[in-house]
């Protein structure tokens, strides 16, 4: 096909992914690669390198917006992003020296990983009223803002506690690396690592993670660039459309209901986690 | 986007600049990428790409000096690609924010980890992997 309609086809596609990964608060990434891959044929290395450019892009973009609102808490995010970094240029080391086939069982593992925990959907834990020693000794506790109308001001700071610093730490070098072999933000990894484990409140492990995905995908991107994996073609479209698509969906959010979305990209998504697998088992990728 | 007002706590200044310097870096990202594609397509028109196959880029895209030499000629793809740098670029200055920050609040144990941070950025964008 033609390179306007390619690079047009790029740009909605993106626009669809950073919509509803936008929306369902999980991976727009992983669904920028599939389009690439599965609906315009482009080959596996380049939608990853894309991919990837996009996570940067959204992440940036929607942390200057977050920033501002207080949630995120920057001591955990610079305290994981020391694992998410490391493993993320350990898991580039490993990309180049792995076939595209074996990468693509494990994308297609991720996607069902992914459209199951879509499903599941999250559940807030109540904050405990105990810190941990490690988190007070590594300055993690924070507070973030809630509307009070009694309070002054009309907010008050609600106090929180971090755990589990250490398995969050490992968990997150493992996010590191499946960033960097997929081309993907890992949101389903740092839910489990920073809701679950850490117990911080919704509001802060989204922006933070937000937050931190750019940091991440940068430690993979500069080496994707020099191997000549980020095609401009491809990755400037994606880059625009995911932006765009994450911020309509920011503001869209409120005005639509998730559940059925979030069943719509479970099915999307397992569907293609099973051809990926099949197609990286049998070596058609 | 949050309606409700943030209380301003000691340290926000240094958050608002961030958020100002990622917003005007993507939005400049933004205007090279668009900018360079819509070339693209013009001067292209017609034209396939065949990206099926995997092939070894020019290197002249493959390094941020090469890539804004490149785009000063004019060279779409090269535009393209610096709009790219410049996106990359974005959460490493944020790291570097966050580092002075850390250092004027003389909070020395974050002020390490940013800098552990940094340097793994460096190693990764230097291509010490290959």
């Amino acid at each position: 096909m033609d390179t306007g309609t390619f690079t047009a086809l790029v740009l909605i596609g993106s626009i669809a992914a950073g919509l509803l990964g936008s929306l369902t608060g999980l991976g727009g990434g992983v669904i920028i690669t599939l389009v690439l891959v599965q609906l315009l044929g482009v080959d596996l290395r380049y939608a990853i390198g894309a991919s990837l450019i996009a996570v940067i892009a959204t992440s940036s973009g929607a942390a200057a917006a977050f920033i501002r609102e207080g949630y995120t808490n920057i001591r955990v995010g610079m305290l994981l992003e020391v694992a998410t970094t490391v493993g993320a240029v350990v898991g580039t080391y490993v990309a180049l020296h792995l076939p595209k086939s074996v990468i693509g069982v494990i994308f297609g593992v991720m996607l069902l990983w992914t459209a199951a925990s879509s499903i599941r959907g999250r559940k807030e834990r109540a904050s405990d009223a105990t810190p941990d020693p490690l988190a007070t000794r590594l300055k993690l506790d924070s507070t973030y803002p809630e509307r009070d109308a009694a309070a002054p001001g009309g907010v008050r700071m609600v106090p929180y506690h971090v755990r589990q610093v250490p398995g969050a730490f490992a968990v997150m070098f493992g996010a590191g690396v499946l960033s960097a072999l997929l081309g993907i933000g890992s949101g389903i990894v740092k839910v489990l690592a920073m809701d679950r484990m850490m117990r911080l409140p919704f509001k802060v492990s989204t922006t933070t993670s937000n937050f931190m995905m750019g940091v991440t995908a940068a430690a993979s991107a500069g080496v994707y660039l020099h191997r000549g994996q980020i095609d401009p073609g491809i990755a400037a479209p994606v880059a625009v459309g995911a932006l765009i698509g994450a911020f309509a969906g920011a503001k869209l959010l409120p005005k639509v209901k998730v559940k059925p979305l979030r069943i719509i990209f479970a099915c999307i998504v397992a569907y293609a986690g099973v051809r990926m697998m099949w197609q990286g088992f049998t070596g058609t990728l | 986007m949050s309606t409700h007002p943030t209380p301003r706590a000691p340290g926000r200044s240094i958050e608002t600049m961030l958020s100002r310097l990622l917003s005007a870096g993507v939005m400049l990202a933004m205007a090279l990428l668009i900018s360079g594609a819509a070339l693209h397509m013009v001067r292209n028109a017609g034209q396939a790409r065949d990206l099926h196959q995997y092939a070894a880029q020019t290197p002249e895209l493959s390094y941020p000096g090469t890539i804004a030499q490149a785009a000063l000629r004019g060279d779409e793809l090269a535009l393209m690609q610096l709009g790219i740098v410049v996106l990359i670029a974005t959460p490493v200055a944020r790291v570097c924010f966050s580092l002075v920050g850390f250092a004027l609040q003389r909070d020395r144990l974050y002020t390490a980890i940013s800098l552990i941070v940094l340097i793994v950025l460096a190693l990764g964008l230097a291509g010490i992997v290959h």
